[in-house]
This record gives C-alpha cells, structure tokens and sequence, in this order.
C-alpha cells in the first residue's frame, strides 16, 4: 500500500476507534505495539514493565480516544502515553533493584548482533545501558526517546510536553553526563 | 481542541530535583572535560584553539569522542519485539477495554453511528438457544459462551438424523447471532444430551 493510502487508511482507523470500534482500535494496538513496546524497552530496561507500559498506553488510549483531535501523529500521541505510563510504573518500583544489565539484555536486543559482539564490545555495550539506566529520568527519556528512538525534535517536544528548547537543553546535558561516566568507568577500569 | 494527554511527569529540571550538578573533571591544562564532552558529543560544537592546540584537551577530546561512539552503537542495535509479546498486549488491552459479560453489537446499523451499543453475554445466549430450539424437534437448549465460540446442550428427537439436525442447530444459531450482534462466532459446538422418544 502507498504511503498516502497507509495513512488514509490510519484515519478511517482512527475515526472508527473514535466511535468505540474495539476492531478498529484493536487493528491500531497490533500496528503500533510494536514501536512502542521498543521504545518502552529502552525507556525502563526491563521487558515486563515495557509490555505493562504499552498496555497501560493503549487503555487511556481507548479511554481518550475522542480527545485525540490529530494535531500530532498518532504515533505522537502514543509516545507520549506510554512515556507516562512508563514513569508511573517505574516510579512505583523505584525502591525494588533495578534488573541486572544480563536480563535486560537477554530479553531486549537481537541476539545476532550480541553474539557477533567481541568480549570487550560486550563489556563496553554493557557499561553504555547502565550508565544510561543511571541518568536522571527527564536527561533519560529524551536521549533514549531521540537517541535510541529516532524522535525528532519536535516530536520528543510534543512527547515530553516541553519546549523545544527545553528538551535541546535536557538532551545536551544528557549527553554530557554520559560521555563523562563512561570516560571515568573507562579510566578507573 | 487539541491532543490531550496526561501532565508530563518528566517537566521538573534536573537541576531542582536534587541531582548533583556533573563536575567533571579538570584537566593538567586547567580545563575541564565537561566542555570537552560536550564538543565530542554535539555536531554543531567546535573545539576552540586551545582544545586543538593542547595535548591534554586533544587526548580527553578523543577519550570522550570513543565513548560517545559507543553510546551510538548502542543506540543503533534494535530491540527484540517478540510477537508473542506483541500478542500478549494485544490480547491484554483487549480484556482490559471489554466490559466482561459484554458484547459490542457491529453491524450494518450500528457501524456508521457513534457510541456503542451492547449486549449482555445473558441476552445472546438466550438468542442462540431460541435458535436452536426453532429447529423442528430440538428441544431443552442451554449453552455456553466463550470466546468466538458457543457451545449447546440440546435435547434431540429419537429417529431423526441427529448428524444433520445438529448442523441446523449450529447454521441458526450462528446466523441469528451474527444479525443480531454482528458477532462472529466460529464454532458452535453441539452436545446431544438426551434424546426425546416417540
């Protein structure tokens, strides 16, 4: 199907969901889980909290269906939901250990590249995940959200809720506080 | 009317949430590697002439520019989206979203109009049973519902092909079903529990 008919089709998707079509808005849940289940992986680095995340997403999704008057994509919009949902799970298991760097490995990437990865490859992507799990969670959802997830600008405003500016700024410091714990790991390894 | 979505948990700065400032670390030179990362990690930053003159900066510059490019790597490996995964949410959000007990009515009528009708599991079920019973002879209908499947017990004449009634039975039931609910029903197992006799 051509773009343009991907997207006609998006809509005649959305306007029935709108009208509580449980088919229609079922056809979206399968076409965006996807994406977003990826998103939440690298957002909270655990599979379980991710999947629960994109499940809490979609239900105030369906509960806030009609609200969604398409100023942004819908895939915008579902960022943004599990973003919050993301948050609010992981804020209620602060306090339980954060999963081992070898769980969220074993169930979040492709095993192909992990297996081509050399000892020390392995050993550097390691300290890349948890010194991004470490980041302060508003510096971690917009590296991961245009890092990891490709989010332009205006789409990880629009996610976040904040100006342009104000994610530029976050995504700066972001960024530096990563380079620099991986340079001092790397030094005092 | 715009899209309305929850209040972003993530808008309070970094820097009033009690996060220590990142210091870095100060170099022989007497800079410090913060400025340094940030020119390895931004495109748009360029080293200034002492960042490129100074051996000390040169070699930070260098240190943090490999350690950004690992995070890139990173960043670039996808993530795994097992589709049993993917089913498990699908599946989820659909019993999370349907009331239990509660069918949603799509038909002709009712596709074209906004909000939902209903009905009850209770109410369909009575439909299939009178479906069944409005085949001549059957009798003493009562049924389950499951998932995309109904199941009858039917109470059958002595002496008729009982093979063929039953296939009446399902074709009814599965019929009225549909007109009334727009349901799709793609079983309707038969269970012949007794038989009336002559």
């Amino acid at each position: 199907m051509s773009r343009s008919g991907s997207v006609l089709e998006e809509r005649l998707l959305i306007a029935a969901a709108q009208a509580h079509d449980e088919r229609a808005f079922e056809e979206l849940v399968r076409r965006h889980s996807p994406q977003m289940y990826a998103a939440a992986c690298k957002m909270v680095g655990e599979p379980a909290i991710a999947e629960e995340a994109v499940q809490e997403a979609w239900v105030a999704a369906w509960k806030g269906m009609t609200t969604f008057a398409g100023r942004s994509a819908l895939s915008t919009w579902l960022h943004r939901l599990v973003l919050v949902s993301a948050w609010r799970l992981t804020s209620a298991v602060r306090k339980a250990p954060r999963p081992t760097i070898d769980a969220i490995l074993d169930d979040t990437l492709d095993q192909a590249p992990s297996a081509e990865l050399s000892a020390s490859e392995r050993v550097e992507h390691d300290a890349v995940r948890r010194a991004v799990a470490e980041l302060d969670e508003p510096l971690r959802h917009v590296v991961v959200l245009y890092h990891f997830s490709g989010l332009s600008y205006d789409e990880l405003a629009q996610v976040v809720g904040e100006s342009e500016a104000t994610v530029r700024g976050r995504l700066y410091r972001g960024r530096r506080q990563l380079a620099i714990t991986l340079r001092e790991w790397r030094c005092s390894a | 009317m715009t899209d309305q979505t929850p209040p972003d948990p993530a808008s309070s700065d970094p820097a009033k949430s009690g996060v220590p400032p990142l210091t870095g670390r100060t170099l022989p030179c007497g800079r410090n590697n913060t400025e340094l990362a940030d020119v390895a990690t931004d495109p748009e930053q360029r080293p200034d002439e002492h960042q490129l003159s100074c051996r000390f900066c040169r070699a930070e510059l260098a240190e943090l520019a490999s350690a950004w490019s690992s995070v890139q790597s990173v960043a670039e490996q996808s993530v795994a989206v097992p589709a049993e995964r993917i089913n498990r949410i699908v599946e989820g959000v659909h019993n999370r979203i349907h009331q239990p007990g509660e069918y949603r009515v799509m038909n002709a009528h009712t596709a074209a109009q906004p909000g939902a009708l209903r009905i009850s599991e209770s109410v369909l079920l009575d439909v299939a049973r009178r479906a069944a019973e409005s085949v001549h002879g059957v009798a003493a209908v009562t049924g389950t519902l499951g998932d995309k499947r109904i199941d009858l017990d039917v109470v059958m004449p002595y002496g008729t092909d009982l093979g063929a009634l039953a296939q009446q039975v399902r074709t009814r039931t599965a019929e009225a079903v549909h007109v009334l609910s727009g349901a799709a029903f793609g079983e309707i197992g038969v269970r012949i529990v007794d038989v009336t006799g002559p």
